[in-house]
């Protein structure tokens, strides 16, 4: 992150960026680009995601979870 | 009338043949409801991200199909009730 006088560069939702409609909970890879170490769902603060997109993106995770596709934790 | 696809994770025991018995029995329920499948798509054996009863690895089966409302519900039981089913989900399709 590119520090320019104390003011940060706004984030892009990489979503918005390709225009993403529908975030598919099957496209484990790029799940798995938003999940922390731990298996956590990274926040809107450092992902820089839209509102929209990140709420759709939770729900994908958490369809993704339910079916052994990503971990609730990791040890 | 709805879209909806369906997931669902086999137990790693069972042959090919098991799994396409399964998917056939999973297709007579959705068009004895007048309902109709639209797509399979068998990812075959993959690694689960955690421990089910277990079991390291299982068959994944992705399946979209219209059908009535009621269908789905029936389906849940049905997947409830049959034995080698680990997971399950059925979701609505956008649009």
């Amino acid at each position: 992150m590119r520090r320019d006088r104390g003011r940060r560069r706004k984030k892009v939702c990489s979503f918005c960026a390709e225009k993403v409609e529908y975030i598919d909970y099957k496209s484990v890879e790029k799940l798995k680009r938003f999940l922390s170490e731990r298996g956590k769902i990274l926040p809107r603060r450092i992902t820089g995601n839209c509102a929209s997109h990140q709420r759709q993106l939770t729900t994908a995770i958490k369809r993704a979870r339910n079916l052994a596709l990503l971990p609730y934790s990791i040890e | 009338m709805k879209n909806y696809e369906t997931m669902f994770v086999l137990h790693p025991q069972y042959e090919d043949e098991q799994v396409d018995q399964f998917i056939e029995k999973v297709q007579e329920r959705i068009t004895m409801d007048g309902g109709e499948v639209t797509n399979l798509d068998k990812w075959g054996k993959r690694k689960l991200a955690y421990e089910i009863d277990k079991l390291r690895e299982g068959h994944y089966v992705v399946m979209n199909y219209t059908a009535p409302k009621e269908t789905s519900s029936k389906l849940e039981k049905a997947f409830n009730i049959a034995e080698g089913v680990l997971r399950y989900q059925i979701v609505l399709e956008e649009k």
